[in-house]
């Protein structure tokens, strides 16, 4: 099971990318402010016309694929929360469940299931609203994982979470890649990339600097050579910090 | 069936008949019968309770469709130019002075509803962006109002001018049967567009990006508000004028008793811009007025006072 993009080219953000993603990993997409991660999540999860390239999901070409059965397979998570009425936890993790035409007991089961995942059970009636930031983060997450996705696509979503939840969460991905998701994660922090990741993908301009696992891809060269800033790595693997 | 739409169903079963006695003659079921009772219920009354049932369902969907489109509660189905490219059509009919040939009015009306439809989906209908789309229906509308006035300013004769100002008020006075038989076939196709469009609209409420990793296609979205909103609005104002206020109000008030999901608020809307119009014609039948108050004017003067009190409290929220 793969997702691949071929030679992908969007609008002035991307400029020939190519990457292969494999299902039960975690892949952190890494890379200073405008250098396209953000549109090439969006170009891997099929919601962006493409100027150039195709993007596969296994063998099927993204943009021949129905738009509900793409829908069912790659779970998206954008980077604003935005949310323009005030649903219950319950309500909104159901809107995950718009590409399935199954019966009310299957929805039922795999919203319970998101909720219970994403330990808001205790909210499940409560509005948006009246929740934390934390809370609505996993809410939100709980939405794209109601649908029961083979991918899930996520930009930025540790951003305004506190220390605490940030690692609930990255511990949450680890634990989705080894039930068999792909997941692909857009981060700022290159030290949770470092540490959390499988194997990171660093952009630079719209084009792959590097791309292999998280030493490797996010050597201290190609931090200086991509954020223009010396530093170093101090730690041992799994908690490691960055020293600038 | 939920708990509003009952309610709502059962509002509607005690009005209508409520609605057929009353009105400048009485009907007094338990008193000596008024002579040529069965005309005034069956010719006058009936249909005109049947319009504003029609009418009133059409503006109450098309505003809760319109505001889980725009995920806004202050939008309006006038918003997208419609209704005053309809109300334009209906215009030049009186312009051309065939307004008074049966059948001309209602089809200019639609001709200019049709035409407003057309021109917003040549302007937005590429990108499926609901900025652009809102932007182009408020280009539309301030031409249409443009150019009402000038046929307005250029009426052949006074009459043909306060015939038109008269119309453009709206009201249900005087409509008959001919304006249910055009007027409900066009709106219910309407209201069954935009339900196929709820599901779309629920994606939506999570904003456009993840729509369309929901599976939403924004174009064809796009082309169902159009159809949706142009067929209920465009049928209201070739029946009746332009009624506002109905779309925002309506769900407005019943968003509160659903879960949020703009699917779920459309149908009570419906139900309850049906009876929002239906019970407000019936005060403009009854007040001690020289002359029938019309009912495009008083549902302003009860909508403009909500639209304030509403925006009070977004903007306290805000603060």
């Amino acid at each position: 099971m793969s997702l691949a993009g071929c030679n992908l080219h969007l609008a002035q953000r991307l400029h020939g990318v190519s990457l292969q993603l494999s299902q039960g990993e975690v892949t952190a997409i890494c890379g200073p402010n405008g250098a396209g991660k953000s549109s090439l999540l969006s170009a891997l999860a099929g919601i962006v016309p493409l100027d150039q390239g195709e993007v596969r999901l296994d063998q099927d070409l993204m943009g021949r694929l129905p738009l509900d059965d793409r829908a069912r397979r790659v779970g998206f998570l954008p980077q604003q929360a935005e949310l323009a009425w005030d649903l219950s936890v319950e309500t909104l993790a159901g809107l995950g469940r718009l590409p399935w035409s199954l019966g009310p007991e299957a929805h039922r089961q795999a919203i319970d299931r998101a909720i219970a995942d994403m330990q808001l059970e205790p909210l499940r009636r409560r509005p948006l609203s009246r929740l934390s930031g934390g809370e609505r983060a996993r809410a939100m997450l709980a939405r794209v994982l109601a649908g029961e996705p083979c991918w899930l696509l996520a930009d930025e979503p540790l951003a305004n979470l506190d220390l605490a939840h940030q690692l609930a969460l990255l511990a949450h991905f680890r634990k989705l890649a080894g039930q068999g998701l792909g997941v692909v994660l857009v981060l700022h922090d290159l030290a949770q990339a470092m540490n959390h990741a499988d194997r990171v993908v660093v952009l630079k301009d719209g084009q792959v600097l590097a791309d292999g696992p998280p030493d490797q891809a996010l050597d201290e060269a190609v931090i200086e050579q991509v954020w223009g800033v010396k530093a170093r790595w101090l730690g041992d693997a799994g908690g490691k910090a960055l020293v600038i | 069936m939920t708990r509003p739409t009952t309610f709502l169903l059962l509002g509607l079963l005690i009005a209508v008949p409520l609605s057929l006695l009353a009105g400048r003659v009485w009907l007094d079921p338990f008193a000596e019968p008024v002579p040529n009772a069965l005309i005034i219920l069956t010719e006058l009354r009936l249909p005109r309770a049947v319009l504003a049932i029609v009418l009133g369902a059409g503006l109450g969907a098309a505003g809760a469709a319109m505001q889980g489109y725009l995920r806004n509660p202050l939008a309006d189905p006038g918003l997208f130019g419609i209704a005053p490219g309809a109300a334009l059509g209906a215009v030049l009919s009186f312009w051309t002075g065939l307004a008074g040939t049966p059948w001309v009015l209602p089809l200019f009306a639609l001709l200019g509803a049709g035409g407003a439809m057309a021109l917003l989906g040549l302007v937005a209908g590429r990108t499926g962006s609901a900025l652009l789309f809102t932007l182009a229906g408020m280009i539309i509308a301030s031409l249409a109002g443009a150019l009402m006035s000038l046929a307005i300013s250029l009426s052949p004769t006074p009459f043909a001018m306060s015939e038109i100002v008269t119309w453009l008020m709206g009201a249900m006075t005087d409509r008959s049967w001919r304006e249910v038989w055009f007027a409900a076939p066009l709106t219910l196709l309407g209201i069954a567009l935009l339900l196929r469009a709820g599901r779309a609209l629920d994606a939506l409420t999570l904003g456009e990006m993840a729509a369309r990793s929901l599976g939403v296609d924004p174009r064809r979205l796009q082309w169902l508000m159009i159809g949706g909103v142009g067929l209920t609005v465009g049928a209201g104002v070739a029946a009746a004028g332009i009624i506002g206020f109905v779309g925002l109000i309506v769900p407005h008030l019943l968003r509160g008793f659903t879960d949020g999901r703009p699917s779920q608020l459309i149908l009570p809307s419906a139900l309850a811009g049906a009876l929002l119009l239906l019970v407000a014609d019936c005060l403009c039948r009854v007040l001690p007025l020289q002359s029938e108050l019309r009912l495009g004017i008083a549902l302003s003067l009860l909508g403009a006072p909500f639209f304030l009190a509403l925006l009070l409290r977004m903007r306290r929220d805000l603060a």
